[in-house]
């Protein structure tokens, strides 16, 4: 008997402590909301002393942390890969040639998906590619059923020697909950890789094509195993169905319950997406009087129904998504009783202002910004009038005042390629590309390989904090050492672009933007490609490590113009109580207001330094 | 007591929301009870909105409420309480604190921050038992900025007894750890308030 802790864990711990109960060995991910927090997890139960296991590390990105977990299981030891939906998209390539490999040891591939969307760029529901991959899926409700699942679906990833897709959503990810845990348990396991053409080598037509009937029928096994870990299950006996997954199963049964209506209703609760349980869905039909079906994004689940309703010839009425509910957002309890019951719910009809996330205070893009402003302006052009091309990091929240500097973001690396693709079109003007050091690294650097082959006139400013930041400050190839312990090689990332063969390369510190506008100027109407490395630590770290200076104002030389706050944009600075002033515990001491203060009002003192006039 | 207790978290991100939502998630485990919570983030790490919600009781199924239906709110800011109000019904306790976070429009002057007085009345008309509380000021007081939340939920327990106040200060000396001094010191003043 394994011994049993009541543990307080958010869905994505819950995964984390399920796998190292399934015994993992290997764990890999590139960062992504919402789904950073599994492999964040694992890393610091390794940093605590608490697992020992032979690597958790994050990966330059999706495809290639899939790769690694791919090669890890074809070992022999359990691995797991964590991604939000759009990194599945990068993962896409390794992640269709992995059925017909197949695994030996269990590989989760773990895929976060955000309704809402709160944090992603699509609202795109990831369940698509179990069918499009040959690969099954099953999708938990809570953190509780998210630490099950995770065991559950490394033994059924070894019943049929495949790997698993689990799919979560924002509510199951980020929801905290008490879980009951196991002890976790130590990888049971001898690497070992022995020849197996047929199954490793997709270079033979013949074999791929076998291959494919094989997968199929290993695929075609998934629904009574499904049935064997009770995956899927019917609640109730009443006459009006509904078919539900994910966290929405939970909105419909507190509904149903607390409106004392579970006697009327008959659940179905599928754990199982892909392939879609044909049994257990067949004999709900024909026992229930209609259907409502209950799933997050996408109507996947009441296609799937209606075209199994239409085989089998039941003529009950079937409606999800397409009918009832909102097409595009998250499902909430109130949608749901809204269609069960009939019950309005209120919405606020005051205006309110929006209130998105601004740059940091002391953010190191915010000195980047101001540079790339003025010397876009010193090389004789408009803020405004030439394009700057922007990517996924948090400098792409430049696009909010003062700078509304982006006018793209796309997808991880597309700021330099769609960049090419302007002026591969003849467009006139100078264009700029700014990326994040991990995304660049991520996939930016193909992009640039592009960009420096074809010769094309462009202006690339990589924006160096020297992590990744958005998603919680997750290591890049600039990290010496790893929270795991893990000594690494560190990349340099002036000698990367170098490398390359871009000839004109600047490094340049955000703190002092006079530099970064300086470069600018100089670069942008030069021939060719040229790229400014604008380095400094995400100001977050800074400020944890340990800042030495804070800015003040005197408040004699300041006329309270408001030129710090409409040219920084520091949330540092306060304009309320009708006279500007420094949030001093806010403050990281950056000088980027002082710098740009016109009547030299702005000071700057050593922490623990009484404020003296100089 | 209460069968079943729900709160909502408004706030900007870097005030410890999260922080507050996972002391009462503790504190409610303490007690034997199931607990659930969420979170509406933004994509970034700081400024942006933030939602929590929280459920308490012997059986939870969700992590979300209902619109009209939260025993309470916690207004860490109060353009995020009203952003939040959706939630709030006539029997629902607000505790606020009412000093501003001005966004980012307010800061570069294209917009202004809305008028105190207009959103605490919005408030008001929802609810009869709205406490406005000054948690970042009595903070100061104490040196700990960063207990002012502790501050909220100390008077929202000693209105509403929803979870036992040593289970709380347990739950904040394990979140907490050797920084729990100053919170729980904040938390008996907010229950005192």
């Amino acid at each position: 008997m394994h011994h049993r802790q009541n543990l307080v864990l958010m869905g994505n711990e819950a995964i984390a402590y399920g796998a190292l109960t399934a015994g993992l060995a290997v764990a890999s991910g590139y960062p992504g909301t919402p789904s950073s927090e599994v492999i964040d997890t694992l890393l610091e139960l390794t940093a605590s002393g608490k697992i020992n296991r032979p690597y958790i590390e994050w990966a330059v990105n999706e495809r290639v942390a899939f790769e690694i977990c791919l090669g890890a299981s074809l070992s022999g030891v359990r691995s797991l890969v964590t991604m939000k939906g759009p990194g599945l998209n990068v993962a896409s390539d390794p992640l269709l040639s992995s059925a017909y490999s197949g695994v030996e040891a269990g590989m989760l591939i773990l895929v976060a998906d955000d309704p809402g969307p709160y944090t992603t760029q699509t609202e795109q529901d990831s369940r698509w590619y179990g069918e499009f991959a040959k690969l099954p899926i099953i999708e938990p409700s809570d953190p509780k059923e998210a630490y099950e699942y995770t065991i559950l679906g490394y033994e059924l990833s070894e019943k049929i020697k495949l790997p698993v897709i689990m799919r979560t959503t924002t509510r199951v990810n980020h929801t905290v909950s008490d879980v009951k845990v196991k002890e976790f348990v130590e990888p049971s396991y001898t690497p070992s890789f022995s020849k197996n053409p047929k199954r490793y080598l997709r270079a033979v037509m013949t074999w791929n094509r076998e291959r494919h009937g094989e997968v199929l029928e290993a695929l075609d096994k998934v629904e009574s195993l499904a049935e064997e870990f009770r995956l899927n299950r019917v609640e109730g006996l009443g006459k009006l169905g509904v078919v539900c997954s994910g966290a929405a199963y939970t909105y419909v049964l507190e509904v149903l319950e607390k409106n004392k209506l579970l006697d009327k209703y008959r659940i179905l609760k599928l754990g199982l997406i892909h392939p879609i349980p044909k049994k257990i869905i067949t004999e709900f039909l024909k026992e229930v009087d209609s259907v409502i079906v209950v799933e997050e994004i996408d109507p996947y689940i009441e296609m799937k129904l209606k075209a199994l309703a239409y085989d089998e010839g039941l003529q009950v009425k079937i409606m999800g998504r397409q009918e009832l509910f909102p097409r595009v957002g998250e499902l909430t309890p109130d949608d749901i009783e809204s269609v069960i019951i009939g019950r309005q719910f209120k919405l606020n009809n005051v205006a309110l202002p929006m209130r998105p996330p601004p740059l940091c205070p002391g953010c190191p893009h915010i000195g980047t910004y101001m540079g790339l402003k003025m010397g876009i302006s010193r090389a004789g052009h408009r803020w405004g009038e030439i394009p700057i091309m922007g990517d996924i990091g948090c400098y792409a929240l430049g696009l909010n005042p003062p700078f509304e500097a982006i006018w793209t973001e796309h997808s991880m690396g597309a700021s330099i390629s769609m960049a090419v693709g302007l002026k591969a079109a003849g467009y006139p003007k100078p264009v700029v590309a700014v990326i994040g050091d991990s995304t660049f690294y991520h996939s930016g650097i193909t992009s640039l390989i592009e960009a420096i082959h074809k010769d094309v006139d462009l202006l690339v400013v990589i924006m160096d904090n020297l992590t990744v930041a958005m998603t919680g400050h997750q290591a890049t190839p600039e990290y010496e050492l790893s929270i795991s312990g893990r000594r690494m090689k560190r990349l340099d990332l002036e000698k990367v672009v170098r490398g390359l063969g871009v000839e004109r390369i600047a490094v340049v510190d955000p703190y002092n933007y006079r530099d970064v506008s300086e470069k600018v100027r100089e670069f942008i109407h030069q021939p060719g490609v040229k790229v400014i490395i604008s380095k400094r630590a995400c100001a977050i770290l800074e400020k944890r490590a340990g800042i030495g200076q804070v800015c003040w104002i005197d408040p004699e030389k300041c006329t309270n113009c408001l030129a710090c706050l409409k040219l920084t944009g520091c949330p540092a600075l306060s304009p309320l109580e009708g006279r500007v002033s420094i949030i001093e515990s806010e403050c990281v001491g950056c000088t980027l207001c002082m710098q740009v203060c016109p009547y030299n009002a702005i000071l700057v003192r050593k922490i623990g330094v009484a404020k003296i006039n100089v | 007591m209460y069968s079943e207790y729900s709160i909502v978290i408004a706030g900007v991100g870097g005030q410890g929301g999260l922080t507050l939502s996972r002391v009462i998630a503790t504190a409610a485990t303490l007690s034997g009870l199931s607990i659930k919570t969420g979170e509406t983030l933004g994509m970034a790490q700081r400024g942006g909105s933030v939602q929590s919600y929280l459920k308490i009781g012997k059986i939870i199924r969700s992590p979300l409420i209902k619109k009209g239906c939260a025993d309470a709110l916690i207004g860490l800011e109060p353009l995020e309480a009203v952003r939040a109000s959706s939630y709030v019904g006539p029997h629902t306790k607000i505790v606020l604190d009412p000093n501003p976070i001005p966004t980012i429009f307010n800061l570069v002057g294209k917009e202004d921050y809305p008028s105190i007085e207009e959103l605490l009345r919005i408030l008001k008309e929802k609810t009869n038992q709205f406490y406005i509380i000054q948690a970042r000021r009595e903070a100061e007081k104490l040196n700990a900025r960063q207990s002012a939340n502790m501050i909220l939920l100390g008077k929202l327990i000693s209105l509403d007894a929803f979870l036992p106040s040593e289970k709380i200060e347990e739950a904040i000396r394990i979140v907490l750890g050797e920084k729990a001094g100053k919170a729980i010191a904040a938390f008996r003043i907010g229950m005192n308030l």
